[in-house]
């Protein structure tokens, strides 16, 4: 199963993988534009606004019940951050026809996709503007998403971390948007944002499924290509940091009984670099899996932890390490965490840590083709790093990787900002308990 | 002797061999053309099971709260000093394992090597090695899980739940156990626990991927030995009909409160093949009544009264059943009198066959969906097979639940008495910047 890849019209491209094996369908719209402190919030609730109704199916009952009767074809919008990049994604899967009961042959998926374009084309306007009561009360629960933050101590914990980090650059943007900027929000803008997006953005199509790149074509010709023009695409390329001098360090406290402990790294690699796969071992070796140097080392010996893992985001050229730790035991952890990197750094890696790791990422990578999701993240990552590559030819150039060039990442690799989450050591208080 | 059978089911184009081993070991092998191999070794074996002894005996065993979870954590451990992890590891699999309320099951999955990764699967489940050492490391391991658990608002939430519900019902009792159960354990509980619980007769194999049936079953020949067997039996105190409390809070570091309200189920159905009929049909029920194409919803929404993440269900365990809506809100009191006036008008006024037959198509499309991963499918098969029910099945179940008895259903099942709310109101915070 290999890529089909063309371009639709100026900046719109459709990405087609041919898969039989599914009993279901998988297609996706993405709309990809620069990543900005001045419109991230506009963007967070730009889909959820298109998602809550259109002239067809004028509110989120009516499509969800347009849905159901579609035999439960599922719509989900999402918005997101891949490096300098944020991206509004409209995705829908389906049940293949020849899975539904004989006497009911829909075209479960054009009728699907009709959905989806109604969303995305023709949403209910008023005076020029969104519905007033839809725009309420999403960014309401743009808001309330934000402060729902701190209820996952440990994503939480990592994007404290990340915020500190790196306060300034495109990666120190808050992707969620701030409770502040849901309360100021201009509803002109917002509009404009949107035709903003359909006239300038980068549109990625995926489509996994049975169906053939042909069929495709005239799909997407149809139901999206005519709804937008062609579109120049800006070259831009934020600026990298590659290294850090020093590292900052960071304590905040919350009410919980564990500590949260991350490490922010800067890694010197990026993805689309040539140093890409001696990178993604490194990852794997240090803190990557229940064989890793963190885990072995950091649980199993010391005892110190249920969890503590590394991982890299290349787009961004960050990595993490995160431990959920006693907070007596901070500096023993950092201690150990930072020991293990020196060994790997110091080329202690022995021949199966080697062929474990590489055997562990060609698993992985292998796994892909089992999930269209995991398909697309995989491509659609690297389409924006500008170097596509399929799961196989990153396994051949996976396995040519030595120790030695491990190492030499490993030392790559500059500690940037320890952020520590203190449990105070109270997690809950017992109140009000009363029998009637 | 073994025999081998084969299940089929034509419309979904699926089907599987059930080989039952001549140690009491049930099989499943789920041919399916996949990139990924998955694997499950299982027993039935959970944190409720407590209480227990062979038949013959005249004393039960009570053992520490956790006990099941920790066995889990130490089975990976080897006699050698070998890394079970780094065994998978080298052949490129990946393995993991998880102990529920239920059971606990040791799983793999692998694109590569399955046949080799299936021996070790086999042979680190039936090798047990517990030291006093191995003990006490694990201790300082699971504390932290323990206390990683204690500070995520849903699940304290759910164990809330179940503590407003139960009176002594051991689905109540935290699969991890507490700080103080598992300071309790040592290496003969482990043993005993073992000994008792995993036993062939007791256990299950499931596998799904591109697999040779006859190829599984030489390889069990080889790892699992008969065993003379005999019964497990378990102790449980006879739940009462009540519940404890009708209110029940606790604050926490959370952004808004959350609320859970459960309502018990006190069918004689539980614990049988029946109740798996009556989950699904309870699933219906929440998918209609209160799922997002529903009026409750919209309206709930629309006011601000629940978000995104509310959540409608029934969870079905081995000895007990319950309803449970959950989610965010500032008013738990609104979101509570607003789901009990709903619950009175569906059984006054009946609601509209139509979309109980569209949230039912909706329903058995998300069964059929499951077929795509063969992690999904053993998983499946799994845990209908511990209720005696074939997943192959479950579709022609989904299909037979008529309107006429889901009403009776909801008119039997929503009794006030049954029903209770728990909420996590927040703490004033001091992490916020």
């Amino acid at each position: 199963m290999s890529l089909y890849r063309c371009s639709l019209k100026p900046g719109i491209f459709l990405n087609h993988l041919k898969n039989d094996r599914f009993k279901t369908g998988y297609f996706s719209l993405n709309f990809i534009l620069p990543l900005s402190i001045e419109n991230v919030a506009y963007y967070a609730l730009l889909p959820r606004v298109l998602r809550s109704g259109c002239e067809s199916l004028p509110n989120r009952r009516a499509i969800v019940k347009r849905l159901e009767e579609l035999y439960g074809a599922d719509i989900y919008v999402r918005h997101y951050g891949r490096g300098d990049k944020q991206i509004i994604s409209f995705a829908a899967d389906f049940i293949d026809r020849a899975y539904l009961p004989q006497d009911e042959r829909a075209d479960v998926f054009s009728e699907t996709l009709a959905v989806l374009r109604d969303l995305i084309f023709s949403p209910i306007q008023q005076n020029g503007l969104f519905l007033q009561e839809y725009v309420d009360m999403e960014r309401r629960n743009c808001a309330d998403a934000v402060r729902a933050m701190i209820n996952n101590k440990q994503q939480y914990a990592i994007h404290r971390c990340t915020m500190l980090m790196c306060e300034g650059e495109t990666s120190g943007i808050p992707i969620l948007g701030t409770v502040e900027d849901f309360e100021n929000l201009l509803p002109q803008k917002l509009i404009e944002c949107y035709r903003h997006m359909l006239a300038h953005a980068q549109v990625e199509i995926f489509y996994v499924g049975s169906s053939s790149p042909a069929a495709l074509e005239t799909v997407s010709a149809e139901f999206f290509c005519s709804k937008m023009d062609g579109r120049e695409l800006p070259q831009t390329q934020s600026a990298r940091i590659l290294h850090a001098n020093t590292a900052k360090q960071y304590e905040e406290t919350a009410n919980a009984v564990q500590g949260k402990l991350v490490l922010g790294f800067r890694t010197g690699v990026f993805l689309g670099d040539t140093t890409q796969f001696a990178y993604s071992l490194f990852n794997e070796i240090y803190g990557g899996s229940p064989s890793s140097k963190l885990f072995l080392n950091v649980r199993e010996k010391k005892s110190l932890c249920y969890s503590c893992y590394a991982h890299a985001d290349l787009l961004n050229g960050i990595m993490y390490v995160a431990a959920g730790i006693d907070r007596e035991q901070k500096d023993v952890a950092i201690k150990e965490i930072l020991l293990q990197l020196d060994k790997t750094r110091q080329n202690e890696i022995s021949q199966e840590e080697l062929y474990y790791a590489k055997q562990s990422l060609a698993n992985g990578y292998r796994s892909l083709y089992d999930s269209p999701e995991a398909l697309e993240v995989w491509y659609l990552r690297r389409i924006l790093a500008g170097s596509v590559l399929t799961p196989e030819e990153v396994i051949e150039r996976i396995m040519q990787v030595t120790a030695q060039d491990v190492a030499a990442i490993a030392q790559r690799v500059s500690l940037d900002t320890i952020y520590f989450l203190r449990g105070d050591g109270t997690c809950t208080d017992e109140e009000g308990e009363e029998d009637d | 002797m073994t025999d081998k059978i084969v299940k089929e089911n034509n419309t979904l184009r699926e089907k599987y061999y059930l080989i039952r081993h001549k140690t009491g070991l049930q099989i499943y092998v789920f041919p399916k053309e996949m990139s990924t191999f998955y694997a499950l070794f299982a027993t039935k074996y959970g944190a409720i099971d407590n209480c227990f002894r062979l038949q013959g005996d005249k004393e039960w065993t009570r053992v520490p709260d956790g006990i099941a979870h920790f066995l889990e954590h130490k089975l990976f451990e080897n006699e050698d000093g070998s890394e079970t992890d780094a065994r998978f590891a080298a052949l490129g699999a990946s393995s993991n394992a998880f102990t529920s309320s239920d059971m606990t099951a040791y799983e793999f999955s692998c694109t590569e090597n399955f046949y080799e990764s299936l021996e070790i699967l086999l042979d680190f489940v039936t090798h047990p090695y517990f030291t006093e050492e191995n003990v006490k490391k694990e201790q300082g391991i699971i504390g932290q899980e323990i206390d990683m658990c204690d500070d995520m608002p849903m699940r304290r939430l759910y164990y809330e739940l179940l503590e407003a519900l139960y009176v002594c019902n051991p689905t109540r009792i935290n699969v991890c156990g507490t700080q103080a159960s598992i300071a309790k354990i040592t290496p003969e509980y482990l043993y005993t626990c073992y000994h008792v619980f995993y036993k062939p007769s007791n256990m299950m194999l499931v596998v799904c991927g591109d697999i040779d049936p006859d190829r599984v079953e030489k390889l069990v020949d080889t790892y699992v030995t008969t065993q003379k067997e005999a019964d497990i039996e378990r102790y449980f105190e006879a739940e009462p009909t009540n519940i404890v409390q009708k209110r029940r809070s606790v604050s926490m570091d959370v952004s808004r409160p959350l609320f859970a309200v459960g309502i018990k189920d006190t069918s004689p159905l539980i614990g049988t093949c029946e109740a798996v009929r009556r989950g699904l049909l309870f699933r219906i029920v929440s998918d209609w009544i209160f799922g997002t194409s529903s009026s409750f919803y919209e309206n709930a929404y629309n006011e601000g009264l629940i978000n995104a993440r509310f959540s409608a269900g029934y969870e079905n365990y081995r000895t007990c059943g319950f309803f449970m809506l959950s989610g965010e809100t500032d008013d738990p009191e609104a979101v509570y009198q607003r789901i009990l006036s709903e619950i009175e008008q569906v059984c006054l006024t009946p609601p509209l066959r139509e979309d109980f037959l569209r949230v039912k198509k909706a329903l058995y499309a998300e069964y059929i969906r499951d077929f795509d991963s063969t992690e999904e499918i053993a998983n499946n098969l799994l845990s209908y097979r511990m209720m005696n029910v074939d997943l192959l099945e479950v579709g022609d179940i989904i299909n037979g639940i008529t309107y006429e008895e889901t009403m009776a259903a909801m008119r039997e099942f929503f009794c006030i008495d049954h029903f209770a709310m728990v909420t996590i109101l927040p703490k004033n915070k001091s992490a916020e910047k």
